[in-house]
């Protein structure tokens, strides 16, 4: 028996780590254990939200989204632009609107079904500053780091999607948006998520994402893309451009964020519920939108609540409330049973330190253990959304990693219980430790999570290798990932034609998936 | 109505206990005692520029200090900034009538494409603050609305906030549109928001980057004063 398992062993060749790094932190698990509020106060808070839709109304200027509204039913006053929403026309909306919806990668292991208490991690925003990985210091971002922020989330574990990371500052706006979803397309097999600025510049990403997919059905049987629309401009306005683009999309059948970021205190009250109940109020009133406009359009909830510190006005991302608040959106959306998109994991800090560090670890611990689906800005985010750093990312999916284990929880069966383990260790014939046991082995690569840049080891092995700081260690990694990861080519032909069709500046060597 | 105990009778106060009455009054945001405190001074026959500089700008200049230093929060500023709004508009017909220098007017608006205007509202009011007359033009602003505005208004200054990297670039075409006007020479124009940086503004051929409002309400005070010999305190 035990010659055989020898045997066996030693047939497997050199031992190599099984790849459980989904089963340890499986995207997708299931959140919700972490709740703010009490079901009590969601229903006040949501109630209250549906008083400020009926009673202030939102603003919405004379467009066609104002005609939409009130051909169904809501108030217009047309000289002060304000629209009121009665409370029974935006319940039956929350009732039909869709509770899931389905994203999806160029590689379907990368899928993402948001809803329910499913939480999924990714990176987000638009950073304009970029810490370069040579000098370490701030400098204007690019279209190559569009591309190479993508590569490196496609090559990260605990990096569930890709929202473009910054902004190509080398692009004229025209080229901007068909380039920056194509960059990343390029280079990662996860889903992708974008702003377009016009209505034209929506149609040739679209064009774009077809050719990817291979066809509109294929697109829209599995989108690769989907949008984020900034909409309102709280409190309580729609934004006429932004809202054009969101019609468009709508009608396009794109999934859409409804991104909606007041700042407590400035652009919403300075108590967090009440925060909440404007947030949740101009949210309802987006999703009334998109699901008047094509009812069953696949909406995303897309709260952003954040701070602004009353002592200078800035924009605060990095705070206890922010983590309070972006939790509590989590149980609201769940009320209305739509799925819910949040900002969770940035920064203040202007480098990955131990400010960073403990404010990535707050808000995004707080939203995943809350049950959010779809939690972005949580990698590479540094100074208030200004900055995103190489490093950061590195640094931030093992951070990411280690919540994920923390939302899988602890498994609790006859098995995990152990009896038999700790009776047979602790017995005559016992060892008195577990490192051998066959449980030991049998989880050892499951139970844990083990991240790839956390230090454990003895100071003096860490001193004997110059005493690296994270930073250091990350930007390692950082570099040997982006010189080794290939990513996943699109089909035979396409990349040909997606140049041919478009302005395309990216240069070639920086499309991974050529 | 208060009681005796508590209502000052400002005219008991000699001339200076007056004046630093209502710098206390502006800093604690009393808009009321602010005016009536301005109304006395008007009344004793003070010039509405000495009010001015020497009460309403000299309590403002420790307001901007103490926020620039973490003593006063935002809301506070608002405060102190709609008082001192209060009190210039007693002021103001009264300084208009004399050939005391103006206080100075801002247009401000953030730029084509554009929606974010916190910052930009912020900028706003810290130059009420400052004693200034801030016409708001509002959000998605185009070269032709801000040309038109500085036509009506003759401002000293004109403000524009982008906070998009994508939206930066109209700034440099709104200064051409108020060239080609024959209104760039009469203008400081002030640019600010998140990406906007000093190598920007002089490069679109801005007179000044500010990085922050406390700074914003400092350079028009300095830029004013350099001109029209208006109050450059702070
Ligand atoms: C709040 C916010 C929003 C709110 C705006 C609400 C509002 N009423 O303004 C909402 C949610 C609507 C929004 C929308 C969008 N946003 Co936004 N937003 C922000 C955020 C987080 C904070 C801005 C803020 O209010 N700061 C607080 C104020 C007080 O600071 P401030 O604006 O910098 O102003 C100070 C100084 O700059 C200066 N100043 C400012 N203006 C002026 C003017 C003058 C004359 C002077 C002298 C000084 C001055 O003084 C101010 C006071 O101290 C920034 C990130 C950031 N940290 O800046 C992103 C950010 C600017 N947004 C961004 C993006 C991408 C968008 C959207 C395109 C999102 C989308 N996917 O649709 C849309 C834009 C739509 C449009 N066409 O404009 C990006 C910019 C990327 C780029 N290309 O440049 C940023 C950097 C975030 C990110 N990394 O993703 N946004």
């Amino acid at each position: 028996m035990a010659r055989a398992a020898a045997r066996s062993r030693r047939r497997r060749g050199p031992r190599t780590t099984p790849d459980t790094r989904a089963i340890v932190a499986p995207p997708g698990a299931l959140g919700g254990r972490y709740a703010p509020l009490t079901e009590g106060e969601i229903e006040r808070i949501h109630d209250a939200a549906l008083t400020v839709l009926e009673r202030t109304g939102v603003e919405v200027q004379a467009s066609e989204a104002r005609e939409v509204f009130a051909d169904a039913g809501a108030e217009v006053d047309t000289a002060t632009d304000r629209v009121r929403l009665p409370r029974g026309l935006v319940e039956e909306t929350i009732a039909a609107a869709p509770t899931e919806v389905h994203l999806a990668g160029r590689d379907p292991r990368h899928d993402l079904v948001l809803g329910g208490t499913r939480v999924y991690m990714g990176t987000g925003g638009a950073a304009v500053k970029v810490l370069d990985l040579d000098t370490g210091a701030a400098r204007e971002s690019t279209l190559a780091d569009v591309a190479r922020f993508g590569r490196l989330a496609d090559a990260l574990d605990n990096t569930h999607f890709y929202l473009r990371a910054c902004v190509a500052r080398d692009l004229p706006n025209e080229l901007l948006d068909v380039n920056t979803f194509y960059a990343s397309l390029a280079n990662t097999t996860k889903h992708v998520t974008g702003n377009c600025f016009t209505v034209e510049s929506l149609e040739e990403v679209l064009e774009l994402a077809t050719t990817i997919a291979g066809g509109e059905q294929a697109l829209r049987e599995r989108p690769l893309v989907s949008l984020v629309t900034s909409w309102t401009v709280s409190p309580l306005r729609f934004a006429p451009e932004t809202t054009e683009v969101l019609t468009a999309a709508v009608r396009l059948g794109v999934p859409v964020f409804l991104s909606s970021a007041p700042q407590a205190g400035a652009t919403s009250p300075a108590a967090l519920a009440g925060t909440l109940v404007q947030l949740h109020a101009e949210e309802l009133s987006g999703l009334t939108y998109t699901q008047l406009l094509r009812p069953g359009a696949p909406t995303v909830l897309g709260y952003v609540p954040s701070v602004s510190d009353l002592r200078t006005g800035n924009f605060v991302g990095g705070s206890p409330e922010f983590a309070l608040m972006n939790a509590a959106v989590a149980q609201l959306g769940r009320r209305c049973g739509v799925p819910v998109y949040n900002s969770s994991g940035l920064s203040d800090a202007k480098v990955p330190d131990v400010q960073a560090g403990y404010e990535k670890a707050l808000t995004g611990l707080a939203a995943a253990l809350a049950g959010s689906n779809y939690i972005h800005h949580s990698v590479g985010f540094l100074e208030s959304l200004l900055t995103v750093a190489y490093e950061a990312y590195v640094i931030d999916d093992d951070l990411n990693g280690s919540i994920m284990r923390m939302v899988r929880g602890i498994e609790v069966t006859d098995d995990t219980l152990s009896l038999d383990v700790i009776d047979e260790v602790c017995g005559p014939d016992g060892e008195g430790h577990y490192l051998g046991t066959a449980q030991s082995l049998a989880l050892m690569n499951t139970e844990f999570y083990y991240p790839h840049t956390a230090d454990r080891r003895t100071r003096e092995d860490w001193e004997a290798d110059g005493a690296p700081d994270l930073r250091e260690r990350a930007r390692l990694r950082a570099r040997e990932l982006l010189d080794t990861h290939r990513v996943q080519p699109f089909p035979d032909g396409v990349d040909d034609r997606l140049r041919d069709r478009f302005d395309l500046q990216l240069p070639p060597e920086l499309a991974a998936a050529r | 109505m208060t009681t005796a105990d508590d209502e000052l009778d400002l005219t008991t106060l000699d001339d200076a206990e007056l004046y630093e009455l209502m710098g206390e009054d502006l800093y604690d945001g009393l808009r009321e005692d602010v005016i009536e405190g301005v109304t006395e001074a008007l009344a004793r026959g003070h010039a509405a520029y000495d009010v001015l500089t020497d009460g309403l700008v000299a309590g403002m200049e420790q307001v901007g200090i103490d926020f620039r230093d973490g003593v006063l929060f935002v809301p506070e500023v608002l405060l102190a900034a709609s008082a001192m709004k209060g009190g210039m508009e007693l002021l103001r017909p009264r300084l208009a009538e004399t050939d005391a220098p103006r206080a100075g007017t801002l247009v401000i608006g953030t730029v084509k494409g554009d929606i974010h205007d916190i910052g930009k509202n912020l900028v706003g009011m810290m130059m009420e603050g400052a004693g200034l007359e801030v016409i708001d033009l509002g959000i998605n602003r185009s070269a032709d609305d801000f040309v038109a505005a500085v036509q009506e208004h003759r401002p000293e200054l004109l403000g524009m906030s982008a906070l998009l990297t994508t939206t930066m670039p109209y700034m440099r075409e709104v200064i051409e549109a108020l060239a080609e006007a024959g209104l760039r020479d009469d203008l400081h124009v002030l640019v600010g928001g998140a990406p906007v940086n000093e190598e920007f503004a002089e490069a679109i051929g801005a007179d000044a980057y500010c990085r922050d409002a406390a700074v914003a309400a400092q350079t028009a005070r300095q830029l004013l004063g350099a001109r029209t010999a208006v109050p450059a305190g702070g």
